[in-house]
């Protein structure tokens, strides 16, 4: 029987151009750590477990260094949030973090006059604040005059009158605000 | 058993197929550290890569 050539035949061609063999040789024990891998993973194919093994072709391959600068950014950023305590710069409204110790004495020491306790501590010489008095319902409180709106039918610019009116203060606000205050926000 | 029969027992021959875009891809992140896809797997079966869940 002669030992001819291994007749390959076009759709194996097509196949091997498509999906072609990586070929190399490791020694036994990684091989066989590399089955066990295999067969634990239940995968139908050796090419779905390398699949796997890559992450579906979303491998990262980053150093241990770069791995654990990210680990640790990301367990800071998430104390900080959860712990620090801040406040924000009335002059350019950057945030600032107590973490300095001047800041923290100073905290500190305003926390301690302002006479802050535990919740469960008794205060000898505290009155809780009494809740404020409901209006009684006879009591009718002065209503805002409207505004005058000088409405024209002739130019017909309802989209201008619309806008005006969108700028007055609002009933609430009206109320809210100190009558002698002439500077009342509008919305 | 002769020794090249002793070779290839112990250091067998791994085949990987692997599609030629994948395969590519997977080369170039790995040439970027300095890898190969041997080293990739020798490192996975001894507990140095990804999980499997992954």
């Amino acid at each position: 029987m002669s030992k001819g050539k291994k007749k390959i035949t076009p759709s194996q061609k097509r196949y091997n151009q498509k999906v072609p063999a990586t070929t190399f040789r490791m020694d036994s024990d990684t091989k066989q750590k590399l089955l066990e891998l295999y067969e634990a993973s239940k995968a139908e194919t050796w090419g779905i477990f390398f699949k796997r093994l890559v992450g579906d072709y979303k491998l990262q391959l980053i150093s241990i260094e770069e791995a654990r600068k990210a680990g640790y950014e990301s367990g800071f950023s998430d104390a900080r949030s959860r712990y620090a305590v801040s406040f924000q710069c009335p002059d350019c409204g950057q945030t600032i973090f107590i973490n300095t110790p001047e800041l923290k004495k100073k905290v500190r020491k305003l926390i301690a006059e302002a006479g802050w306790v535990h919740s469960e501590c008794p205060r000898p010489n505290f009155t809780p604040p009494t809740p404020p008095k409901p209006i009684p319902p006879n009591i009718s409180l002065p209503k805002p005059n409207p505004p005058s709106v000088p409405v024209t039918k002739s130019d017909g610019n309802q989209d201008k009158i619309l806008h005006f009116l969108r700028e007055q203060p609002s009933m609430e606000q009206m109320l809210n605000s100190d009558p002698n205050n002439k500077n009342t926000t509008r919305s | 058993m002769n020794n090249r029969e002793k070779y290839n027992k112990n250091n067998p021959i791994m085949h990987i197929r692997l599609p030629v875009v994948t395969r590519d891809k997977l080369r170039a992140k790995l040439e970027k550290r300095g890898l190969t896809l041997k080293e990739l797997l020798t490192a996975f079966a001894n507990g140095k890569g990804s999980s499997l869940d992954s």
